[in-house]
C-alpha cells in the first residue's frame, strides 16, 4: 500500500506489467511510445495500436511502449508530484521518446490528444516544438480527414500502417543513428518518399472563414495492405490483469466491408474486402488464445457474418473451444445472414438488429440491404428458439427522411411486438429496445455533401418516437443531438476549426467521447471566440465544392461517391461487392482483381 | 487438489483481489493445467485463494489451491508463463480451505519513524481510530494483534488477524503516522502467512495428500 493507492483508483492502470509485454530492456535506438487518446479500459482494445505495438518491438533495436490518458484522481497525483505523464511499461516520460504517436479511432478523443501532450510537457503546436522533443504522429481512420488537427501532429499516417511503417522506423533508425538527422529534414523525406504520410506543415492551405479555399498541394494515398494472410498480424495479444473493455481475445478476420452502405464512412475508408483463409484465421484464434489463456474469443470485422470463410472457421473453431472451455462471441451479425448462423454455443440473450431507418424506401436511400421479410422472417426463428429481447438500432436526420420514414420505425416495432405475441415460445414478456442515433454525414462516404440535422427537425422525431413507444411499452433511447454535432464538426472541419478545440480543451473539454464528461459548452464558448461558424461546416455542400478532405485519396473516386449520392437521392440501390464490381475505383489499383483484395471476384 | 504459494509483487501489487482470480485463471490456462471446471451456465475453474489483502500491499505468501488431477511439480511451468510480479515459489498436494484456514499474516510496514513506535500497539486493550464509510471509528484491536517488532527506525514487523476478524495492516500504519506526524510514503509487504503460531507453509506440508 502506498500513498499512490491510496489517492488514485485502480492504478494499474497506469503501470502496465501485462503478461506478454514485449522485452523493454534491449539496446534500443529507436523509442516509440504508441498513444490512445482514451481510458487504458478503452485503448487497450484498439486493434492498430496491438499491431504496431507489436511490430515495432520485433525490430531490432527498436522499442515500442505505451500511454493512455489518465483520470482526473492520476492527473491530480501527477501535478502533485510534479511528474510528467509517462509510459507504461518503463515509466519514461513521454518527451523522451523519439516518436509519441496517437491513434485516433474516433474524433471525440481530439480533446484528450491536448490533455495528453500538456501532461507530458509537450508543446501542444507543431511550430512550438524543437528537436527536443519527439515527432507527434497521428494515425488511425480519424486522419481520412486531418485538418482539424493540423497543427499539433507533425505528421500523419493515412490508412494501415504494417509494411511502410516497419519502413519508417528503418529509416529513422538509420539516418538518426548515421547522421543525427534533423526533425525538419527527417520530415522532409518521409513526405517526399512516402505517399500515405502527410506533412501539414509542409504543405499549405487557404481558407475563408470556415470555406476552404485551396486545399494542400498534395496527394495523401490512404495505404492498403493487399493480403491479409501474408501482413504482419501478432499471434498473441497483451492480457491485462483488469478488467478492460473487450477484455478477451480478438481475431480479425477480414478487413474491409462488402456492403456499402452509403452511411457508413468505414465501408468506404477500410475498402476494399481483404478475407484471411479460414485456416490462416483459425490459426491465428488459436494462436491468441493459446498465448493469452483467454476463455472468451471476438471474431473481429466490419460484417463478420458476410466472412465467406466462416461456416469453414467454424467447423473447427466449435470442437476447438468445447474442448478447451472457450466462449465464442460472433458480433455484428447481419439480420440478413443471421438464419441459421444463430448462435450455437452464443449464450446471448437479446439479439441486435440495425435496420437503421424505418421504411424500405429510406432504407434504399442509404443503400442498407435488408427488407422487412428478411426482418420477420429472422425475428420469428429467433421468437421460436425462445429469445425475448431484442433491440432496434435506428438513425435519425438521414438524407431525405421524412415524418413518415420516422412513424415507419414506430410501426417496425410494433410488428415485431405482433409477431412475437404469434410466434414465442417463450414464458418472459418481450423486451423491445428501439434506440436511435444522429446520423453524421462523414467525409469520403457518399453523403458528404449532406447536412447534418437540424437541432429541432430530430428533437420533434426524438420527441414522437418517445410519446409513441412509452404508449406501446417499448423502451426507446436516443442519444445526445450536442455531441453528435460536435462529432459532425470534427470529423467535417477543416483547418479553421483547429484553434477553437484547443481553446475548448483549455476551458476543460475532455474525455468527450464519455457522454457523463462531454460538455458542449466548451465548444460552444470556444467557437465564438474564435468566430467559427459551424453551420458552415455542418452544412450542405455543393457537388462542386472542395472540401477540406479532398487531397487524401482513399482510393475509392469523387466521382464513385458523386454517383452514389446520385443514385441515393433517386432510390436506387448498389449491390454487394459481392455480387459485383461497382467500379468504386480500386480495381484501377490492383486490387479486387485476382492477385490480391476481393478474390470473390474475377 | 493443488495448492501454490505465489508472490504477488511489482505492478502485481496493483491488481485487485478479484482481477487477480481472473489473473491466475488465465496462468493456469496458458501453462496447459487441467483444471475442473464448476457445473452450471458460467463454468469457472475451481480455484480457492487465500483471504484478500489490500491493494497495493505486495505480497510474497499467497496462496491458491486448484482442484485438478494433475500431480506434477508445476511451478516452473506456470512462471514461465506468468505476468510481471507474480512468482509461483512452492506447491503441495493437500485439500485445504486456505480461506478459512490461514489466518494470521506477517508484515514487514515502512515509512519514516516507525519502528521507534510501533512496540505500543502491543499493549492490552489497543485501540485505533479509522474512517469507516466516512464516519470515525475508535476500536479495540488488541485481540486482531499477535506481534509488533522493530527493524530499525524507518521499519516495523507485525502479525496480523487476516481472513475474518482481521485488521488491515494499512489502517494500523496510517493510524500510527498520522498520531505521530509521521510524513512521506509508505510501503506494506507481506512476508508470510501462519495458521495461528504455525507457518502456513508448515501446515500445509503437514496436511498433505500421499500417492
Ligand atoms: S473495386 Fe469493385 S469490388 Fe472492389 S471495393 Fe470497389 S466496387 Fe467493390
Amino acid at each position: 500500500m502506498t500513498k499512490l493507492t491510496d489517492s488514485v483508483a485502480k492504478p494499474y492502470r497506469y503501470f502496465g506489467g501485462e503478461y506478454n509485454t514485449p522485452d523493454m530492456t534491449k539496446p534500443a535506438d529507436v523509442r516509440f511510445c504508441m498513444c490512445v487518446a482514451d481510458s487504458y479500459e478503452v485503448g487497450m482494445s484498439n486493434l492498430g495500436v496491438r499491431i504496431l505495438y507489436y511490430l515495432f518491438n520485433s525490430i531490432d533495436k527498436v522499442i515500442c511502449e505505451r500511454c493512455y490518458a489518465p483520470f482526473a484522481d492520476y492527473e491530480q497525483y501527477l501535478k502533485e508530484h510534479c511528474l510528467p505523464l509517462c509510459s507504461l511499461e518503463t515509466q519514461t516520460p513521454l518527451s523522451e521518446f523519439d516518436f509519441v504517436g496517437f491513434s485516433m479511432g474516433y474524433e471525440m478523443c481530439y480533446s484528450n490528444v491536448f490533455y495528453m501532450l500538456e501532461l507530458a510537457g509537450i508543446p501542444v503546436c507543431a511550430e512550438d516544438r524543437d528537436d527536443s522533443y519527439p515527432f507527434i504522429v497521428g494515425g488511425g481512420p480519424c486522419t481520412v480527414n486531418p485538418e482539424p488537427m493540423y497543427k499539433y501532429f507533425d505528421f500523419f499516417f493515412i490508412g494501415e500502417g504494417e509494411t511502410p511503417w516497419k519502413q519508417i522506423i528503418e529509416d529513422y533508425k538509420l539516418q538518426k543513428t548515421q547522421c543525427n538527422v534533423k526533425k525538419n529534414d527527417f520530415l522532409r523525406y518521409v513526405d517526399k518518399h512516402y505517399d500515405c504520410i502527410y506533412v501539414p506543415g509542409l504543405h499549405p492551405a487557404v481558407y475563408d472563414g470556415d470555406r476552404v479555399v485551396k486545399i494542400p498541394e498534395t496527394r495523401a494515398w490512404r495505404n492498403i495492405e493487399p493480403d491479409m494472410n501474408t501482413v504482419f498480424t501478432p499471434q498473441t495479444q497483451l492480457v491485462p490483469s483488469m478488467e478492460i473493455v473487450h477484455d478477451r481475445a480478438v481475431a480479425e478476420l477480414f478487413r474491409g466491408c462488402a456492403n456499402g452502405c452509403r452511411f457508413c464512412q468505414a465501408g468506404f475508408i477500410y475498402r476494399p474486402v481483404r478475407e484471411r483463409s479460414p485456416d490462416n484465421a483459425f490459426e491465428l484464434c488459436k494462436n491468441l488464445l493459446e498465448s493469452t489463456g483467454y476463455d472468451e474469443l471476438s471474431l473481429n470485422s466490419l460484417s463478420t457474418s458476410d466472412y465467406s470463410g466462416l461456416q469453414a472457421l467454424l467447423d473447427k473453431l466449435y470442437p476447438y473451444a468445447e474442448a478447451h472451455h472457450v466462449q465464442l462471441n460472433l458480433p455484428s451479425l447481419r439480420l440478413d445472414s443471421f438464419k441459421g448462423q444463430m448462435a450455437k454455443g452464443n449464450r446471448k440473450s437479446s439479439l441486435t438488429f440495425a435496420p437503421e431507418a424505418g421504411t424500405q424506401r429510406l432504407r434504399d436511400v442509404i443503400n442498407k440491404n435488408i427488407t422487412e421479410e428478411n426482418i420477420f422472417d429472422t425475428l420469428a426463428e429467433a421468437f421460436q428458439q425462445g429469445y425475448s429481447s431484442v433491440k432496434l438500432y435506428f438513425m435519425l436526420g438521414l438524407p431525405t427522411e421524412t415524418m413518415e420514414d420516422v412513424e415507419g420505425i414506430y410501426s417496425l416495432a410494433c410488428r415485431v411486438k405482433a409477431l412475437y405475441k404469434k410466434t414465442r415460445t417463450s414464458a418472459k414478456p418481450l423486451r423491445l429496445y428501439v434506440s436511435t442515433s444522429t446520423f453524421i454525414p462523414k467525409p469520403f462516404t457518399p453523403f458528404q455533401w449532406c447536412a447534418f440535422v437540424d437541432r429541432d427537425d430530430v428533437t420533434a422525431k426524438q420527441k414522437y418516437l418517445m410519446d409513441s413507444c412509452k404508449k406501446s411499452g417499448i423502451e426507446f433511447s436516443y442519444n445526445d443531438y450536442d455531441s453528435s454535432l460536435m462529432e459532425a464538426v470534427l470529423a467535417r472541419g477543416g483547418r479553421s476549426v483547429a484553434d477553437a478545440l484547443y481553446l475548448a480543451y483549455k476551458d476543460g473539454a475532455r474525455f468527450d467521447a464519455w457522454g457523463e464528461h462531454f460538455d458542449f459548452e466548451h465548444y460552444r464558448k470556444a467557437f465564438e471566440a474564435c468566430g467559427t461558424d459551424i453551420g458552415q461546416i455542418v452544412g450542405a455542400k455543393d457537388l462542386r465544392e472542395v472540401l477540406p478532405w479532398d487531397f487524401v485519396d482513399i482510393g475509392v473516386s469523387k466521382t464513385y461517391l458523386e454517383n452514389e449520392y446520385n443514385k441515393a437521392m433517386c432510390g436506387t440501390t448498389t449491390p454487394s461487392c459481392n455480387k459485383r464490381c461497382n467500379g468504386c475505383g480500386l480495381a484501377k489499383y490492383g486490387y479486387c482483381k485476382d492477385s490480391h483484395g476481393n478474390t470473390k471476384i474475377n | 487438489m493443488l495448492i501454490f504459494k505465489f508472490t504477488k509483487t511489482q505492478s502485481a501489487a496493483l491488481v485487485s483481489h478479484v482481477d487477480n482470480l481472473r489473473a491466475v485463471t488465465y496462468i493456469l490456462r496458458r501453462a496447459g493445467v487441467e483444471v475442473d471446471y464448476s457445473q452450471g451456465f458460467n463454468p469457472h475453474m475451481e480455484l480457492g485463494f487465500s483471504a484478500p489483502i489490500a491493494l497495493g500491499v505486495e505480497s510474497l505468501a499467497e496462496y491458491v489451491s486448484v482442484k485438478t488431477s494433475e500431480t506434477s511439480e508445476l511451478t516452473e511451468r506456470l512462471n514461465a508463463v506468468s505476468p510481471a510480479g507474480v512468482s509461483f515459489v512452492a506447491q503441495w498436494n493437500a485439500n485445504i480451505n486456505l480461506a478459512a484456514t490461514i489466518n494470521r499474516a506477517q508484515y514487514k510496514l515502512s515509512a519514516t519513524g516507525i519502528g521507534s513506535v510501533i512496540e505500543e500497539i502491543t499493549s492490552p486493550g489497543y485501540s485505533i481510530t479509522y474512517e469507516e464509510r466516512g464516519k470515525e471509528v475508535t476500536k479495540d484491536v488488541s485481540s486482531r494483534i499477535f506481534a509488533a517488532n522493530r527493524v530499525d527506525d524507518d521499519a516495523a514487523q507485525v502479525t496480523l488477524a487476516i481472513g475474518n476478524d482481521n485488521l488491515r495492516p494499512d489502517r494500523l500504519l496510517l493510524y500510527l503516522m498520522k498520531k505521530y506526524g509521521l510524513v512521506g510514503d509508505y510501503r506494506i509487504i507481506k512476508l508470510a502467512a501462519f495458521v495461528d503460531d504455525v507457518p502456513a507453509d508448515e501446515f500445509i506440508a503437514a496436511h498433505c495428500v500421499l500417492h
